[in-house]
């Protein structure tokens, strides 16, 4: 693909983005997590995160041969939104394995389930920072364009933490660099101005502090791929 | 009706309690908390959720 081409759909799908921020707000004033659900209904009604872009398919497809996700693996996907990636992640476990979907926006699960995925992906709008989940649940959780999105990261962690097994991973995957994602959000503003995904350092000390080793961290320009294992 | 599945593999986001579907909504056995079913999909945010004393 020329580069014009790739610029033109990158254009094409921010301008999505902004299309959907400046929808007349018409849900009642709430919580923060109530502002994102709605922001992402908007979102889901606009079809902005249906599909990949051929360029983000082949990043999400390496992502995941990354990930080393076995059939019969029980997954948690935290922000499943329109389900793009659930759908992948149903292959890869195959009939035998699960995967959790769950996403704060209603509208989002929704277009989720019209996907019409495999029976063993399981649908729910909950929220990551409570989980409806018991413990020890999941081999490994992914949060794929999500985790700037949780307004208390902490809490995220912790019930990461809770619901993974022993030696589970928590992978949190973008499909641009750490810089791209945050001047995207703040270019965006409004309920997205303060979702950042926090540096090297800072989430170092998140995930410690709940309980979770750094593996890896790579931040390059079309792909962030972090992974922490949880610790017993 | 949702997935037998599904409910299996849930619990109560507040109290992490055990969940049966009952009349339409997603049912707690421990603190009787009742989460409202849209389109097939439980809503399973505390927010949402009915409180026992409240009964609509």
């Amino acid at each position: 693909m020329s580069r014009k081409r790739l610029f033109l759909l990158m254009l094409v799908a921010v301008a999505g983005i902004y299309g959907c921020v400046k929808t007349p707000m018409t849900e009642k004033p709430g919580n923060q997590s109530s502002a994102v659900a709605a922001y992402f209904d908007r979102c889901a009604d606009e079809g902005v995160f249906d599909q990949f872009s051929p360029e983000e398919l082949i990043v999400a497809k390496e992502i995941l041969a990354q990930m080393n996700i076995r059939p019969g693996d029980k997954l948690a996907e935290a922000g499943c939104g329109a389900g793009r990636l659930t759908e992948m992640l149903a292959g890869l476990v195959g009939p035998e394995g699960k995967v959790f979907a769950f996403d704060i926006s209603p509208r989002m699960v929704e277009r989720c389930r019209q996907r019409g995925l495999p029976s063993q992906v399981e649908i729910a709008c909950a929220s990551a920072i409570d989980i409806p989940v018991g413990r020890g649940e999941f081999d490994a959780i992914i949060c794929h364009n999500t985790f700037p999105h949780f307004d208390d990261k902490p809490a995220a962690l912790r019930e990461f933490h809770r619901v993974l097994r022993d030696d589970g991973v928590l992978w949190i995957v973008h499909s641009r660099s750490r810089e791209w994602v945050n001047s995207l959000h703040s270019s965006i503003g409004g309920v997205l101005a303060t979702h950042v995904l926090p540096d090297r350092a800072e989430l170092e000390r998140l995930l410690r502090e709940t309980g979770f080793s750094l593996e890896l961290l790579h931040d390059l320009p079309d792909r962030y791929l972090l992974k922490a294992t949880r610790g017993s | 009706m949702i997935d037998e599945e599904l409910l299996k593999i849930m619990c109560c986001p507040a109290c992490h309690g055990d969940l049966i579907e009952r009349e339409g909504k997603v049912v707690c056995l421990k603190c009787s908390r009742r989460y409202p079913i849209r389109d097939g999909i439980p809503v399973m945010l505390i927010d949402e959720a009915e409180m026992p004393e409240a009964k609509s």
